[in-house]
């Protein structure tokens, strides 16, 4: 006898969702691009204020200024004729029983030869050196008050003398 | 003489009816790992600065996913020598731009070792198993002249930087 069965299989889904704490990580990179322009940047140096005290004899003093430029950056420093200039000469200034004047120069160089006046040849130029290595470099200014520029017919009198100059850089 | 027999030959195909069941469970298994995705930007530019000032809070976004719903997952941000801190933004000559990552919400991205700013520490984020997305803030600090010394230590050199931010989250 043939027996036959047709099975009818109920197939009952037992879903177990299991949360298993695998470790792991995942990784990304993104790459970035930032640009430095050209840029300069200058901060007086610590001799900041040019001091110097006349006894009638030609004297000079210096000061610096601190450029911060790219490399290879142009720059020019200019400077102007302070606040009591009179024509191409720069003149420090005291109020001591009338307005008195002592006039003084400036040049870039410490043997006076180039002398920054005040309308025309004003200027330094240069090219900026900063790396990561060589960070600032040093403009001198020189300052010199000559006995040939005190007017003998001008009484100025001992004080304590000021100006105030402004120096531009440029780039 | 030829004899011909032919012999006919018929098959029965017997289909008997019996009726029954019977039932036999079969058991699925599906195992959920802890898991997660992660989709960084490609690229992003940082943008163009002068002189090493810090620059301002860039936000960067990324799509992640992480599952199953409550796991958690540390998200770390940067690079260094081995313990994620600063970002390396790339470098010319000795000149490396250096910069930082601050976790989200921390708009203005200033570094607080392992607090707003990711430092060695890292974020945490909740798996939800459904695509989400993350927002941290990266700012360039300035320039060194080695990888690991302090940002602005050194002077940048004008050029474009490219350097990567690798992104990491642990589960």
């Amino acid at each position: 006898m043939v027996k036959s069965f047709i099975k009818n299989i109920v197939i009952m889904l037992c879903l177990l969702l299991c949360r298993n704490a695998i470790a792991g990580t995942v990784n990304g990179t993104t790459t970035t691009t930032t640009t430095i322009a050209q840029y300069c940047t200058a901060t007086i140096g610590s001799g900041a204020t040019l001091s110097l005290a006349y006894s009638g004899d030609d004297s000079s003093t210096s000061t610096y200024v601190d450029i911060q430029c790219s490399n290879g950056t142009p720059w020019v420093i200019s400077v102007d004729g302070g606040t009591h200039a009179l024509g191409e000469l720069r003149r420090a200034y005291v109020n001591s029983s009338g307005d008195r004047y002592v006039p003084y120069r400036l040049y870039s160089d410490v043997n006076g030869s180039n002398e920054l006046q005040i309308t025309t040849n004003n200027t330094i130029n240069g090219i900026g050196v900063a790396t990561a290595a060589t960070a600032s470099q040093k403009v001198y200014l020189y300052m010199k008050v000559l006995h040939s520029d005190i007017n003998p017919s001008v009484l100025f009198g001992v004080g304590y003398y000021t100006d105030t100059i402004t120096v531009n850089l440029f780039f | 003489m030829k004899v011909m027999i032919t012999i006919t030959i018929y098959l029965m195909l017997c289909i008997p009816a019996f009726a029954g069941s019977t039932t036999t469970n079969m058991t699925v298994n599906l195992t959920g790992n802890s898991y997660c995705t992660l989709n960084v930007p490609t690229s992003i530019d940082l943008g163009t600065y002068t002189a090493q000032p810090m620059g301002a809070s860039i936000p960067v976004s990324f799509d992640y996913e992480c599952g199953w719903s409550g796991t958690t997952a540390a998200v770390n941000i940067g690079t260094s020598n081995g313990t994620y801190n600063t970002l390396r933004l790339g470098n010319i000559g000795s000149s490396y731009l250096i910069g930082w990552a601050c976790k989200p919400g921390n708009t203005d991205c200033v570094y607080s070792y392992n607090l707003t700013s990711f430092g060695a520490g890292s974020y945490t984020i909740t798996g939800t198993a459904s695509p989400q997305t993350l927002t941290y803030y990266v700012r360039f600090n300035g320039c060194a002249t080695t990888v690991t010394s302090a940002p602005g230590s050194g002077v940048c050199e004008a050029g474009v930087y490219n350097g990567a931010i690798d992104t990491k989250i642990t589960f």
